[in-house]
């Protein structure tokens, strides 16, 4: 009897328990609140502290500012800096910064933190900043709101990096400190201080009130950053409510059903991200630019934007620039596909069916067989290799498809990411981030025989000499001509075949927060969709309810099927005459 | 007694030691190079020179056995080192976690183990009815399904269908409240995801609940005690329910050491801030130190649970007792 009474007490206990959970109203965000979900923990979100260009460099720059920004057409303006001077020769910079900037603990930013910062990037390692910074012979502060930079060369894209890049530190907080990737205080000058961050779980910004800039401010209050993993929860909660905006872009399969979704609008315009596939033309015959173009030729790029991508990508140009870049002059080369000529090239260079099984043997008399690799997470890009080896088959070369895990992909086509380091493989499904796109003279180290990110070790003397004019470059209107010569030659000689450049495309709830600006190549997290030309700091719209009422009429009808179901067991089992 | 817990002692020094050097070496032995979050993206445009000034500071151009020597001297001093992807002190974020992972997966241990057992005695109890035959097939449904797939359906019907439970997170992010209401907002957020891991977990528990009891059912003792006039209920809770529990203890001891791993899949589908997730990325960026340290604490974690059914065990079975003395 004692047992049961506890045994009902418990049940008792666990159904009240159940309920007041249920019953306990759900929280909806207080109001100035923006829940903009996120896809990675970025880390602490200083500049040495963030883990991926994106969106944790978008992060960082909601907290941080720099001398330049770039505007949603991605050219670098002046932001910190009030006015500026270039001297004749190009070789000193004179920027005048605005008066009353102050970092979010209320301290003055001056040309001393510029001064500060540059020098401890140069001195601390970091990839992005110490690289940017290259270049420069000294920096003075005549005034606490004058910087004067000297180069050694000049530099046409100084205001793009460093100037726009380069986030400012406050002086009097990264002073002693020697081990910036361990430091994590992350108190800046931008928009938006870092008032909250729990790894794993969410950031929580809260606008700067004394927001420097005459014209832009803060545009909301507050900003919740839940940290959402996986891509059916993130865009689940976007659909239901439970976020604002979502950082993942929308996967090409989802982008008509958010379209349709009550309450979600969907942006949508180029990146500058690209995704191709790459050759090591070290390796025989890959080595040989008639393999290559035949490779190049047996790829129907429009075909795999329609089936990979939806249509929601740009097909790849051959000479790698993207056909809307602002360094492309003329229109660039267009894709050919000709299986046919392909074929004639496999030909010609020895490749020939000898055994009457539709796949080529090498001119030695051998089989043929190449490899492409592949991350295996990577669903689209998996896909698209089988595509891929099916064209490639079908001019008849033999080709696998090796899906792997993504670090070990790198080891073997990128080995501790050095290029000197060597490779081991014939071909991969490869990616490169939309900043390579915007620096001219990342194309060099792309194509380039000495190039750091020329990971085919492609080499061919006239790419070479026509990528070292990048560097002599004294003036931004001297690059146009030659990157447009440079996509001409790749376009010929082939390092790489250019697959598609996918659409940006981002889903927000515009009843919550409307001020989404489409940055060229880049996407709507950007500082410039979080700012407003408001003086004072707005009050967003309240954050909408959860869904109507319509929506969860069939969640109670499978409930109540299920519940259903039960009684029937129930019934079932009284029917039955008990256990003699 | 005293020279077979010294055994003992031996044998989990060793087993630690073996699992701190597999730890270590294991990780390294992966193609693939931690650079890219040690040097931040645009690793590839490094110069040489700061490459090496990288590798330097964490002490990864040593030689891999100096490396070695170097982890075993900061263990020692309990110093868990410093994560190369989040560029904390890796105690801190594994002290952070740990409270959220044992929150989600000792409440779902516990739950699926008492409803596994009830469900399991119940079930055998009427062995060969249809209620038996019918919670079998539904215990069978679930344990059959993937858990990310169960894990959907919840959030579809339960959060964005009926609107009763947030989708993510342990707690609502700009919650300002503090005690009940606090409570209740953490337990609404824990509901689903172990409601979740529940439904997997308590499908084990019934099945080798079940099969034990039918065992036990089948005793000798249970036909004596039935013919000594004891009511069914006595019979089953008292004579047959404690003799089956043996092989459920065991599960559970099996399951406890593994409640800090966390669960990878749930955690991620919920946004949950625990372990699992934590590990899992920790192997994608190649994070050695927090590697090293959360399958330490794993380790350790299942180390202790095991000893503790050593010590459990005695007292749970008499004969495990008796052999000992003879």
């Amino acid at each position: 009897m004692v047992r049961t009474t506890t045994g009902r007490a418990g049940i008792l206990l666990l159904a009240s328990v159940t309920v007041l959970v249920v019953a306990a109203p759900v929280v909806t965000a207080a109001g100035t609140e923006l829940r903009i979900g996120t896809h990675t923990d970025e880390g602490p979100l200083t500049p040495y502290g963030y883990t991926f260009g994106y969106p944790g460099l978008q992060l960082v720059r909601l907290t941080y500012d720099s001398l330049f920004i770039m505007d949603r057409e991605r050219r670098p303006v002046p932001w910190l800096v009030r006015e500026y001077e270039v001297s004749e020769d190009g070789k000193r910079w004179t920027l005048r910064l605005h008066e009353g900037i102050k970092f979010h603990d209320g301290s003055d930013l001056t040309s001393a933190d510029v001064k500060f910062t540059y020098t401890y990037m140069t001195r601390h390692a970091h990839a992005v900043w110490q690289r940017a910074l290259r270049g420069i012979e000294a920096i003075e502060t005549p005034d606490p709101f004058t910087v004067e930079v000297r180069l050694a060369a000049p530099q046409p894209l100084f205001a793009l990096r460093p100037l726009a890049e380069v986030p400012i530190l406050p002086a009097h907080i990264w002073e002693g400190v020697t081990d910036p990737r361990a430091f994590t205080d992350a108190t800046g000058s931008g928009p938006y201080r870092l008032a909250e961050y729990r790894p794993g779980h969410f950031y929580r910004f809260e606008a700067h009130p004394d927001y420097f800039h005459p014209e832009w401010k803060p545009a909301v209050g507050t900003i919740v950053m839940p940290i959402i993993p996986d891509a059916t929860t993130l865009f689940t909660a976007l659909r239901a409510g439970q976020v604002d905006m979502a950082t993942r872009v929308v996967p090409p399969e989802l982008v008509e059903e958010l379209r349709q979704a009550p309450g979600v609008a969907v942006q949508r315009g180029p990146s500058f991200v690209s995704t191709l596939l790459q050759i090591n033309a070290e390796r025989e015959p890959f080595d040989r630019v008639e393999f290559r173009r035949a490779l190049a030729l047996a790829v129907d790029v429009q075909n795999l934007v329609d089936t990979i991508q939806l249509g929601y990508a740009t097909a790849g140009g051959p000479g790698f620039v993207h056909p809307m870049s602002a360094w492309l002059l003329l229109p660039g080369p267009e894709a050919q596909y000709d299986p046919d000529r392909a074929r004639s090239l496999l030909e010609g260079i020895g490749f020939t069916d000898r055994t009457g099984d539709g796949l080529r043997e090498d001119p030695a008399g051998m089989p043929f067989k190449q490899t492409i690799l592949v991350y295996a997470d990577r669903a689209d890009r998996v896909r698209a290799a089988e595509i891929l080896a099916e064209a490639f088959r079908a001019i008849g070369l033999r080709t696998e498809v090796k899906a792997m895990e993504a670090g070990t992909v790198d080891s073997l086509v990128w080995p501790e990411f050095d290029v000197t380091k060597g490779r081991d493989y014939d071909l991969a499904m490869w990616g490169w981030s939309a900043g390579i796109q915007e620096n001219p003279l990342s194309l060099r180290e792309l194509v380039h025989s000495q190039g750091s990110l020329n990971i085919g070790a492609f080499s061919d003397p006239e790419v070479d000499q026509v990528a070292d004019r990048l560097l002599v470059a004294t003036g931004i209107a001297d690059f146009g001509p030659v990157v447009s010569e440079l996509a001409r030659l790749v376009a010929d000689r082939v390092p790489f075949v250019t697959l598609w450049y996918p659409d940006g495309i981002y889903a927000y709830r515009p009843e919550a927060y409307d001020g989404w600006v489409y940055v060229k190549g880049l996407g709507i997290l950007d500082k410039l969709s979080l700012v407003t030309r408001r003086v004072e700091v707005p009050e967003a719209a309240p954050v909408a309810e959860p869904p109507p009422a319509r929506q969860r009429g069939w969640a109670w009808l499978l409930l109540a099927a299920a519940a259903g179901a039960a009684v029937v067991l129930f019934g079932l089992r009284r029917a039955r005459p008990a256990r003699p | 007694m005293r020279g077979r817990l010294g055994t003992r002692a031996v044998q989990y020094g060793v087993l630690i030691f073996l699992t701190v050097a597999l730890n270590f070496f294991l990780p390294r032995a992966m193609p693939g190079s931690p650079l890219a979050y040690l040097a931040g993206e645009d690793v590839g445009l490094m110069s040489a020179e700061v490459r090496r000034e990288v590798l330097a500071r964490h002490a990864l151009d040593l030689p891999l056995g100096t490396q070695f020597a170097r982890y075993l001297g900061n263990l020692v001093r309990g110093d868990l080192g410093h994560s190369y992807q989040r560029g904390r002190p890796v105690a801190e974020i594994i002290a952070e976690r740990l409270p959220w992972t044992l929150l989600l997966t000792a409440t779902s241990l516990v739950l699926s183990t008492l409803i596994g057992v009830a469900l399991g005695a119940w079930a055998a109890w009427r062995r060969g009815q249809s209620s038996d035959l019918s919670l079998l097939l539904v215990v069978m449904f679930f344990r059959s399904m993937p858990s990310f797939w169960i894990a959907v359906i919840l959030v579809a019907v339960f959060a964005v269908g009926l609107g009763w439970f947030p989708i993510y997170g342990a707690y609502t992010p700009w919650l300002v409240a503090t005690g009940w209401e606090r409570v209740l907002n953490v337990l609404r957020h824990l509901a689903l995801p172990v409601l979740s891991l529940t439904l997997i977990g308590s499908a084990e528990t019934f099945l080798v609940m079940r099969y034990a009891m039918l065992d036990v059912l089948g005793e000798d003792y249970i036909a004596t005690a039935r013919a000594k006039g004891l009511s069914e209920r006595v019979v089953l809770y008292k004579h047959a329910l404690r003799n089956a529990l043996l092989p459920v203890a065991t599960v559970f001891m099996l399951n406890l050491g593994f409640t800090v791993s966390g669960a990878t899949v749930i955690e991620t589908v919920f946004a949950y801030p625990g372990l699992g997730r934590l590990m899992y990325e920790a192997v994608l960026s190649r994070d050695y130190p927090l590697l090293q340290a959360s399958f330490l604490v794993v380790t350790l974690a299942v180390v202790l649970a095991n000893l503790l059914a050593d010590l459990l065990y005695p007292l749970l079975d008499p004969r495990v007792r008796l052999s000992d003395g003879a």
